[in-house]
């Protein structure tokens, strides 16, 4: 069942509590617990395998936890009630690795596809939405009858997050958004997060490998392994850690984005 | 041996479900009449010429088999009742159920699988669409009514292809040919055929969006979903075609020989 809480605007937007998962033999996140802050920029990060990008599919409602619970601006997310899940999902929105646009429609039609789902407007209102959400992200109206095949990686993502950000989400996930690009683009896109997470005040969640970005853009950290949260706060925080794990992921990391 | 039973079990499960919600998906079909007709049209229409080269092959072969049968008997004259009792009933609906699976089963597969690996699924779910609604009841809808009016088209042209065979290749009268045709065949006949038609539509359609919908997460989940759609769809078409032709209720009486 679900229920929300009155004052949860006071608290976190995302709050996960004792999460687990495994697949098979495999046990990925072992009572994993993290607040996300509202209104914040939280980069998570950890090695490869360590379940970051499952923690945001469980988030988003798309992978069913074996155990905890995961509450969304004070709704506890039920993974049996589909109408539950639209609903929480209607406040989040979702950049994925590879932009995961609709092959089939192009730049316009992906852009305002939540628009035309979920409220009645006018063709005159839509253009207007859609020239809008394409230039808050760079874009002009001269990409909008483009088919995604035409479009370069960058302008995929942007594209990408016009559509994530259409319905006005409170949330927005990014899931590794730099992987892929080259330095320029990787930039353009780290400023694209900050700008439009500012801009419209959203509480951004991002995945990312690349700890030179985290240390300009992030907020707060998260960072996993074993299945469980190890560090948890301001990016500057990290190097205070005991830790000796995350200690030495963040000095492997900056050592190799450094060399590279 | 336990998971050898299990697995039907599951299967079966699963896609009751999937069914279900894309009968739910009906509640917003309105807003896809557009999606319903543009997969109409490449379930449909765009399998004419499948149908239409298959439909003038097995007729011609069902003309030319039937003949050596019939004319050993002294028979010849029933040619046109048996090729279009037997492609109304049998041939029309099973022939144009695995070509279409074939082309349009494997195709929508294909579509739905590639969506998954590449997230298109997941990033449709993200923006509070439900992809049964959105993907599968249109394509499952066009699938299930665009098959008996293939079905009646195949009889057409395979019956057409007959009579060529008949009159041109076999020399027997082709007044005769129309005449047994048209009194054998009845309304049973039709019915029987489009009734198989529109089930074997169905399977086709829900397979290829079912395998597709649970493909796996990498390139080749692509090519595993498009072959168990198509193999699936093939034996429960051919499995089904016996059932109902066993029991669905029609009067024997009525054939005429």
């Amino acid at each position: 069942m679900t229920q929300a809480t009155s004052s949860y605007k006071d608290g976190p937007a995302i709050s996960v509590k004792g999460l687990e998962k495994g697949f098979g033999k495999f046990q990925i996140h072992k009572g994993l617990d993290l607040d996300i802050p509202r209104g914040k920029v939280t980069y998570i990060m950890g090695g490869s395998g360590c379940g970051k990008s499952l923690l945001l599919k469980q988030v988003m409602g798309f992978i069913r936890p074996d155990k905890g619970t995961i509450q969304v601006n004070g709704q506890i997310m039920d993974h049996k009630d589909q109408k539950n899940l639209h609903e929480i999902r209607k406040n989040m929105g979702i950049l994925f690795q590879h932009g995961a646009l609709f092959d089939s429609l192009n730049v316009y039609n992906n852009v305002c596809f939540s628009l035309k789902e979920h409220l009645n407007l006018s063709k005159k209102e839509l253009d207007e939405n859609v020239e809008n959400l394409l230039e808050s992200v760079g874009l002009s109206m001269e990409h909008s009858l483009k088919m995604p095949s035409e479009l370069s990686g960058g302008q995929r993502k942007r594209v990408a997050l016009a559509r994530a950000i259409a319905l006005k989400p409170s949330i927005m996930m990014y899931d590794e958004p730099t992987t892929g690009l080259d330095p320029i683009t990787t930039m353009m896109v780290t400023n694209l997060i900050k700008d439009v997470s500012s801009r419209h005040n959203l509480t951004s969640i991002v995945i990312s490998h690349d700890t030179h970005v985290v240390f300009t853009v992030a907020e707060q950290i998260a960072f996993i392994k074993d299945g469980v949260v190890r560090y948890a706060g301001p990016p500057k925080g990290v190097f205070k850690s005991h830790d000796p794990d995350v200690r030495e992921f963040y000095s492997l990391e900056e050592r190799y984005n450094t060399e590279d | 041996m336990l998971s050898f039973a299990i697995s039907p079990i599951t299967f079966l499960g699963k896609l009751s479900i999937f069914i279900w919600n894309s009968v739910l998906g009906l509640k917003r079909f309105h807003k896809r009449i557009p999606i319903f007709f543009q997969q109409f049209d490449f379930i449909g229409v765009q399998s004419i010429t499948v149908v239409t080269f298959s439909a003038i092959f097995i007729g011609s072969v069902l003309a030319f088999q039937t003949y050596v049968a019939l004319h050993y008997f002294g028979m010849d004259g029933y040619l046109g009742s048996s090729v279009g009792i037997a492609l109304m009933r049998e041939l029309a609906p099973v022939f144009c159920g695995i070509m279409v699976a074939g082309r349009a089963g494997a195709a929508i597969a294909a579509e739905i699988a590639t969506m998954r690996v590449t997230e298109q699924i997941d990033a449709m779910e993200a923006l509070g669409t439900d992809p049964h609604d959105y993907l599968m009841t249109p394509r499952i809808l066009a699938g299930t009514l665009s098959l008996p009016l293939l079905c009646i088209y195949f009889t057409v042209i395979g019956c057409a292809a007959g009579y060529f065979i008949a009159t041109v290749v076999l020399s027997t009268d082709g007044a005769v040919y129309w005449q047994q045709l048209g009194w054998a065949v009845d309304f049973n006949d039709v019915w029987q055929g489009l009734s198989k038609a529109f089930i074997f539509g169905f399977f086709l359609s829900v397979l290829g969006c079912f395998y597709g919908y649970h493909a796996g997460s990498n390139a080749e989940s692509v090519g595993v979903a498009t072959n168990k759609a198509v193999v699936t769809t093939a034996l429960w078409i051919l499995f089904s075609d016996y059932i109902l032709t066993a029991y669905l209720p029609y009067d024997p009486s009525n054939i005429i020989l």
